[in-house]
């Protein structure tokens, strides 16, 4: 029984912490903006809490609020960079600075350069995982039923009608932007407190991409769509045995097949059955006269 | 005075090939409203189709150019019926997530098949260098900037004075119309992701050359760049992106030999970030999304 | 005579909503023919669907005696059907050359594309002034002459006009219309889709009524002119 456990514990924290931050992707992607920078969120978060824990001897609790301010604040000017862009333009501008964070990183070597920075105490736990998961799932909830959240969402389905309702778009957008991002960086504080390395590579696009397919797989409507799609995505390979090499191109197939079959994801219903509004439907092909 | 003009006559020759990825990555765009993530897959199965005919048939640098081209149209129409007709007209996100679904699973499909680390690909060229005046040039490199200037010429040509080229700028603009002509919008289709993927294949053949390597990941940071370029340049005008990717090519240079190379590869987001604050719609304009 | 272009029972959908519903309608060789009626009621929808850019739920489409509504518009095309769309919708970033290039796409560039060039600058002699500027540069009534030269560049047997004197000057409907009746003495057919039912109905044989997707009337012109209801609801008293 405890080798069960000792074998099933890595995969149980990694899927939580993985539906952390795709709790965060969630959250910014709910006012519209699709984000292909939350890797890079999630590891700033996670470098920012390893030097101030090793370097300066921060408490652990102290190190994850420094974290989260960080990814705050971040995303609130990613959020306010990209309010007046197209939606395209927008996502290439996230994926843009993604990989700019990644070649920072490689070349600062105070906190590690290429070889990553190393050395980080070992404070996650799998219960403390669950905890914050169960906080952040409890935060999303009151966040879709909050004045904020119904604003993103209209702000995302039609930023006319949001404007035109007074809605400040600009705000809603940098705001739930920001938020998505302190959760991202919470996860990156933890996975890095746990990994006890934190290195360039894990901030780049693809793994970027890989949040985003638990949303889009999961479901991008409610907050059961991003856990469901952390959780399954992350333990179902391991169920499969799959190695990491596989795990991708796994990944990169069901991304694509998943969006032109079924671009809402796969959980759509609130579980007690109620159908959110949301948007994605087909382009017509001409309007009628 | 003689490191400026050789530092700004090595960034046109990289330059050249960003110019030769961005059009093809400008053109399925403007053409099909269609961001195509896996394009910088098709510069990768270039570089592999290069060192595979290398390998098994001729070390002819044509020769190698045609198969290094023939693989990555194989490619390129690979994922047009898979990954972009399917979705061609949507939404625009739709495509942007399934062509990186698929560029994702052919990078690391490439992986598998080639491992983790860059192959070698054997030189095809003596390695003659050739002076003008204070300055030298290698053959291979000739044959990049050569390349890729008969590509670039090829493309204006085809698409302002050819019956084709004329029917591609017509469903670009108006797909509805161009088949009430006689077009068949499907075919153009396939055509326009073809020659996108000729074009970066032969950008990825003459890369691969000249750094005598192909890796899986190599068209990441290539495409990336690439990208940035279009949106630097807008995609009005393909005399634009042609004119951007050239002078990205120069200024990578000059920032490498002047400043720092470590900060070579953060120079195209930065110039990003900056253009993009003031000119939303790139330098040159459009986007018509 | 022969029927050209045979229409029934046809029903386009939009969503949940019928745009077309029931229609059926013919175009004998040679003659003009007008669909009449007011905004939304189905006109548009009805040409796309002849042209395969509205998927029919219900309904033939017959061309020359054949079945078109399964083809895809390219092949409709290049039976002998050309379009002239609502709004001109001009290729506006090509040339006013390029745009009849485009028009003479499926026929090739040969002698027989010089010809009717010719044939067709000495319709519209504006166009030749005019030749090499880009088509959005064009004043209305000239970019309407060039959505109509477009079309002919096709040699088409069927000519599909949606609302062409939206949008233009009194006095240029009138010269326009003209150009029409002279485009069908040339022996081709039109099947034309109007508002303005008081010139329609001028220059058309025979003239459809329909509204919000359902065929009202239909008749030969002196009959609809004459008639009190038709001058009521179309033509304004």
């Amino acid at each position: 029984m405890s080798d069960l456990l000792t074998f099933w514990t890595p995969v149980l924290i990694t899927a939580g912490i993985n539906s952390i931050i795709a709790l965060g992707l969630y959250i910014t992607m709910s006012s519209g903006p699709l984000s292909v920078a939350h890797a890079a969120l999630a590891g700033m978060g996670g470098y920012l809490s390893a030097v101030l824990t090793t370097n300066f001897g921060w408490p652990f609790p102290v190190a994850i609020v420094a974290g989260m301010a960080l990814g705050f604040l971040t995303g609130l000017l990613l959020g306010l960079l990209i309010v007046r862009m197209n939606e395209l333009v927008a996502g290439l501008t996230t994926l843009g600075f993604g990989e700019t964070m990644v070649v920072i990183a490689f070349n600062i070597d105070y906190i590690g350069g290429a070889n990553a920075f190393t050395g980080i105490p070992m404070r996650t736990s799998l219960s403390l995982v669950y905890v914050v998961l169960a906080v952040v799932l409890f935060a999303a909830w009151r966040y879709d039923h909050s004045r904020l959240g119904i604003a993103a969402r209209a702000t995302r389905d039609s930023p006319v009608a949001a404007a035109a309702m007074g809605i400040n778009i600009v705000w809603v957008k940098s705001f739930t932007f920001g938020i998505g991002a302190a959760i991202a960086a919470l996860g990156g504080v933890l996975r890095a407190h746990y990994i006890l390395v934190q290195g360039p590579e894990d901030m780049g696009f693809f793994i970027s991409v890989g949040f985003l397919i638990f949303v889009v797989f999961g479901g991008s409507y409610t907050f059961w769509g991003p856990l469901f799609g952390g959780m399954a995505l992350t333990i179902l390979p391991e169920l499969l045995r799959f190695s990491a090499k596989d795990r991708f191109i796994i990944y990169g197939v069901l991304l694509t097949v998943m969006v032109i079959i079924r671009p809402q994801g796969l959980i759509t219903r609130v579980p007690t059955g109620a159908v959110p509004k949301g948007f994605g439907r087909r382009k017509r092909a001409s309007t009628p006269v | 005075m003689e490191l400026f003009l050789q530092q700004v006559l090595n960034g046109l020759m990289i330059g050249s090939t960003y110019a030769v990825v961005a059009l093809g990555f400008s053109l399925v765009f403007s053409v099909m409203r269609v961001v195509n993530m896996a394009h910088p897959e098709f510069f990768m199965a270039g570089a592999f189709g290069a060192f595979l005919t290398i390998t098994y048939v001729t070390r002819n640098v044509v020769g190698v150019l045609v198969g290094g081209m023939a693989v990555a149209l194989a490619v390129g129409l690979v994922v047009e019926r898979l990954a972009i007709r399917p979705v061609r007209g949507r939404y625009v996100m739709i495509p942007f997530i399934a062509t990186s679904g698929v560029g994702i699973a052919l990078q690391h499909g490439a992986e598998r098949l080639f491992g983790s680390d860059p192959v070698l690909v054997p030189p095809v060229m003596p390695s003659v260098s050739y002076s003008l005046g204070p300055l030298s040039v290698t053959r291979m490199q000739l044959v990049t900037l050569g390349t890729a200037a008969v590509l670039m010429l090829a493309l204006r040509y085809y698409v302002r004075n050819t019956k084709w080229g004329r029917a591609t700028r017509a469903v670009a603009e108006r797909p509805d119309v161009a088949a009430a002509f006689g077009v068949d919008v499907n075919f153009v289709s396939r055509l326009t992701v073809g020659i996108s993927a000729l074009m970066a294949g032969a950008a990825g053949v003459t890369i691969g050359l000249l750094y005598t390597s192909a890796w899986a990941f190599m068209g990441l940071l290539f495409g990336l760049k690439s990208f940035v370029c279009m949106l630097v340049a807008g995609n009005r005008h393909i005399e634009g992106v042609m004119v951007i990717g050239l002078l990205l090519g120069v200024l990578e240079a000059l920032v490498s030999g002047y400043v720092t190379s470590t900060l070579r590869d953060a120079v195209a987001f930065g110039v990003l970030v900056v253009v993009l604050v003031f000119k939303p719609k790139g330098l040159f304009g459009s986007y018509d999304v | 005579m022969s029927i050209l272009l045979r229409v029934t029972g046809l029903q386009v959908m939009y969503g949940p909503v019928s745009a077309v519903a029931g229609v059926s309608l013919e175009v004998p060789e040679g003659e003009i023919r007008a669909i009449l009626g007011a905004n939304g009621a189905g006109k548009s929808s009805t040409i796309k669907a002849i042209l395969g850019l509205l998927k029919a739920r219900a309904g033939t489409i017959e061309f020359e005696g054949r079945p078109i509504h399964r083809l895809p518009t390219h092949r409709i095309h290049r039976l002998g059907i050309a379009w002239v769309p609502e709004g001109r919708q001009l290729f506006s970033t090509l040339t006013v050359h390029e745009n009849l290039e485009m028009g003479a796409f499926a026929r090739g560039n040969g002698a027989r594309f010089h010809a009717k060039l010719d044939e067709v600058f000495s319709l519209f002699p504006r166009l030749r002034e005019r030749r090499a500027q880009v088509a959005g540069s064009l004043s209305g009534g000239e970019q309407q002459m060039l959505a109509i030269a477009r079309a002919l560049m096709a040699e088409p047997r069927l000519l599909l006009m949606d609302e062409p004197s939206l949008g233009l000057a009194p006095k240029i409907v009138q010269r326009l219309f003209e150009q029409i009746q002279e485009i069908n003495a040339g022996g081709i057919s039109i099947l034309m889709v109007e508002q303005n039912a008081r010139q329609a109905l001028k220059i058309a044989h025979y003239a459809y009524l329909l509204e919000v997707g359902r065929l009202v009337g239909e008749g030969p012109s002196r009959e609809l002119e004459a008639s009190e209801n038709v001058k009521r609801v179309y033509l304004g008293g």
